[in-house]
């Protein structure tokens, strides 16, 4: 029963990023709207929840996640931290913006300790498709890759282990 | 025109940024593995010594079992499992009548050990126990 509850409200969450995930495939770019939309919600459910109930309170979703405003607050900032320092870094050539925003709001769904499994699936998924396309084009230098598609596929593959 | 490119942001990443992402994320990979190994093998340690504790207990209610038996009863025993082993040593305390001590060395396949010393007084019904 928890757990058809938890698909359900996952499906209404993951749909909008899905259509992220698609914008970006198509056009390297995040839409600005939605984006924003979805990190307030999330950014204020955290956040109110975190004042309200204080930094203990947890959401028993299953037997290995349990949905922790002070852990999802603190893996936000960390991501977003190290997100925002590489495009920085690369001066928006490495990293896009926009990707700052969506990793914060993955920070804030999946919380601290779940945010190595997200980044391994991530990482390593986001390596084949750019090993890809680079053999396909012969070119390793400048070959860029949509990274939110795989940023969702992280959310994806890390609520099914933990599910 | 503009306005419609203000609404949207860059969403890429270079794959030079990912191939510096790896090696980082593979650091931290290893880190993490070693540093739950070396938990998981000092939690088996602390529960293996606990366990032997619990089995050089048991040798202990064998040596005061001997004694109960028989009071005049000195000497060793030992007790020999697949996993561990137990020497008990008893002997008569010196210008004590009816004062015993109990000497125990448990030690386990992974060469841990455990010693126990102990008063034991049959002068009393029933006997007491004490450390020395």
């Amino acid at each position: 029963m928890q757990t058809s509850i938890l698909l359900s409200i996952l499906i209404l969450i993951l749909l909008p990023l899905i259509f992220l995930a698609y914008k970006d495939f198509k056009t390297f770019e995040v839409d600005h709207y939605t984006s924003l939309i979805l990190l307030i919600l999330f950014s204020l459910f955290n956040i109110s929840l975190f004042i309200l109930k204080g930094n203990e309170f947890g959401i028993s979703l299953t037997e290995k996640w349990s949905y922790l405003p002070y852990q999802n607050l603190l893996g936000a900032v960390a991501l977003g931290s190290v997100f925002q320092l590489l495009v920085l870094l690369t001066k928006e050539k490495g990293l896009g913006q926009g990707d700052v925003r969506i990793a914060i709001i993955c920070g804030l769904m999946l919380g601290f300790n779940n945010l190595i499994p997200w980044l391994y699936i991530t990482i390593f998924t986001a390596l084949g498709y750019g090993v890809g396309i680079a053999i396909k084009r012969k070119k390793f230098k400048g070959t860029k890759v949509p990274f939110l598609p795989f940023m969702i596929l992280g959310i994806v593959g890390t609520v099914i282990y933990l599910v | 025109m503009n306005k419609e490119k203000k609404k949207k942001i860059a969403g890429y990443i270079a794959l030079t940024t990912v191939l510096v992402i790896l090696p980082l994320l593979l650091l931290s990979g290893i880190d993490a593995i070693y540093t739950n190994i070396t938990l998981l093998i000092s939690g088996k340690m602390q529960y293996d010594y606990n366990i032997l504790e619990i089995n050089a207990e048991s040798c202990l209610e064998e040596s005061v079992y001997k004694i109960k038996k028989n009071r005049s009863f000195t000497g060793t025993f030992s007790i020999t499992r697949t996993e561990w082993n137990c020497t008990s040593e008893i002997s008569d305390k010196i210008d004590n009548f009816g004062f015993k001590i109990i000497q125990i060395v448990a030690v386990d396949q992974n060469e841990n050990h455990v010693k126990i010393s102990k008063e034991l007084n049959t002068n009393t019904d029933p006997f007491e126990i004490s450390n020395i």
